[in-house]
């Protein structure tokens, strides 16, 4: 296979182009003028690479990059609370995890900011488990959406919109899910 | 049971799947809680014993496992069995100090398991040879899903499936794929791989060993993030950043073919040698040994040598397998001196079907 950029001498080195697709294969010679060459083994392109990546995939992240960070914040001065199962507050710091379902309520002031470090958001968005109609707990589902309304409330006030948006989506789908009329 | 287990190969790396040369293998694994239970760090035995009854009931639904299974009650298991069960990945590092109510159920072929009452209630694991997120979720999904037709998850419409960790929450699913990237390696890319992905939500770890400290040049890159995101979007971003990783390592073998042969040669050539003919080896040693081994294999260096096969060697070679070979427990320094034996064994055949 010829160079694509002079034509004349073999192609030695072959490259595939990430975002566009497309295939290069260039001569030594050529890849060196062009500073190719050094392609797969730049530490530059390679975090251009992957940022343009980002941009493409995560519009969301944006400007908080360096906040996405895996540990929870343990900070000392987390108020003491129990849960019915016995959970409390020092045990959530010392493994950072919980003790039941309902630790995520009662630890919810210091948990959430710290969820949304952890992860890309801080609603569900995915797969959902088949209620069976028994088991609705009404009560349950009148009180996420309230809770989930006050939240959109905060975010409209702070001129969240983009997150406005999503939580008034959640609500509109929790309603659909369980037949509720918009009332 | 275990028996049946040593004398076969392990599925997922003796098996073909697709871009294997690079991608060793794809696993996902989905958290589940039972609901009004609480999470087995904080339930009492009596809770956790319901747990498992309930759960061993859901899995009679599930066709695949009906006649196909392997059961067993961790805390009753030797410490050497469970090694087995952990260097075969049927089961993680937290379940060598199992609780007694702890289980492990899987299918024979080892492509599924279920883990009872380890951080959550319930781990499910698919896992598959080669590069196939979407597959493994396939299979995945549809065993949850006949999961939940028996037993009422933990779930919240805010949070989604809640579990034990925080980092879980949501869609309960880390999706994972092993990595080979000797060239990587060799040309020191890896940190900046590690960087640009943790900043995509991904995390690039060393396969044996802590951070960007690795044996053998194995790599797991997985999701970090599990809310805010559907399955889908998650397997998708993660698919195309392992994409551009497997054509990083490409071009980069390419690149040290052109430019370093020599280097190339050598490592392959040096871990030929001392596997062939070392007395002592250690685990470090045949793995890193191993990997190289691999490198050759796929740039068609020993026509004689299949890939799977090298791939179930990082298996055999592991302290568990040796010692169920052996049939007694032995010192490392015993362990150093059956692994060489076995890996010269092993490649005296090898050498000699080629001549």
């Amino acid at each position: 296979m010829k160079c694509d950029k002079c034509k004349k001498n073999e192609a030695t080195i072959h490259m595939k182009e990430m975002l566009g697709g497309h295939d290069l294969h260039l001569c030594a010679e050529c890849a060196d003028v062009k500073d190719i060459g050094k392609l797969p083994l730049s530490d530059e392109m390679m975090s251009n690479m992957l940022s343009e990546l980002t941009e493409k995939i995560m519009p969301m992240l944006n400007g908080k990059l360096e906040s996405i960070l895996p540990e929870i914040p343990l900070g000392a001065k987390m108020p003491q609370k129990e849960c019915i199962c016995g959970w409390d507050t020092k045990k959530f710091q010392k493994g950072g995890r919980l003790g039941c379902q309902r630790c995520y309520e009662v630890f919810k002031e210091f948990l959430n900011p710290a969820l949304s470090n952890m992860h890309n958001g801080t609603f569900h968005i995915g797969k959902k488990v088949s209620i069976k109609s028994e088991n609705i707990d009404m009560n349950k589902i009148v009180a996420d959406i309230k809770s989930l309304q006050e939240e959109l409330q905060v975010a409209i006030k702070k001129e969240i919109y983009e997150e406005a948006a999503i939580i008034r989506d959640k609500i509109n789908q929790i309603k659909q899910d369980n037949n509720i009329n918009h009332a | 049971m275990l028996n049946k287990l040593l004398n076969q190969k392990v599925n997922w790396l003796a098996d073909s799947g697709p871009d294997d040369d690079i991608a060793i293998s794809s696993r996902i694994r989905l958290a589940r809680n039972i609901n009004d239970i609480p999470f087995p760090q904080c339930a009492s035995h009596k809770q956790l014993t319901a747990v498992a009854n309930k759960i061993n009931l859901a899995v009679l639904n599930i066709e695949e496992l009906k006649n196909n299974q392997g059961h067993f009650v961790l805390n009753k298991m030797t410490p050497l069995d469970k090694r087995i069960l952990l260097e075969r990945r049927l089961v993680s590092n937290e379940c060598l100090n199992a609780k007694s109510s702890s289980e492990v159920i899987f299918s024979l072929d080892e492509k599924f398991s279920i883990i009872i009452n380890e951080e959550d209630h319930l781990r499910l694991q698919a896992i598959k040879p080669g590069f196939q997120l979407d597959k493994v979720w396939d299979i995945i999904n549809n065993f949850d899903d006949a999961i939940a037709k028996k037993v009422q998850y933990a779930f919240d419409a805010k949070l989604g499936f809640l579990t034990s960790c925080p980092t879980n929450i949501g869609t309960g699913m880390r999706a994972s794929v092993m990595l080979h990237l000797p060239a990587l390696v060799l040309t020191n890319k890896m940190k900046a791989i590690m960087n640009g992905a943790f900043k995509l939500g991904l995390v690039v770890r060393g396969f044996y060993g802590e951070g960007s400290d690795n044996l053998g040049n194995l790599f797991q890159v997985s999701n970090q993030s599990t809310l805010g995101e559907p399955e889908f979007e998650i397997i998708s971003k993660l698919k195309k950043v392992i994409n551009q990783i497997i054509s990083q390592e490409k071009n980069a073998r390419q690149y040290l073919l052109e430019n370093d042969q020599n280097l190339i040669l050598d490592n392959v050539g040096k871990s030929y040698g001392r596997l062939r003919h070392a007395y002592i080896l250690t685990a470090k040693d045949a793995i890193d040994g191993l990997s190289f081994i691999r490198l050759g294999v796929d740039l068609g260096m020993f026509s004689n040598i299949d890939i799977h096969l090298v791939n179930n060697l990082f298996v055999t070679i592991q302290p568990g397998h040796l010692q169920k070979f052996a049939k007694k427990a032995m010192s490392s320094k015993h362990r150093n001196a059956l692994r060489a034996t076995l890996l010269r064994e092993q490649f005296a055949i090898l050498e000699s079907g080629q001549i």
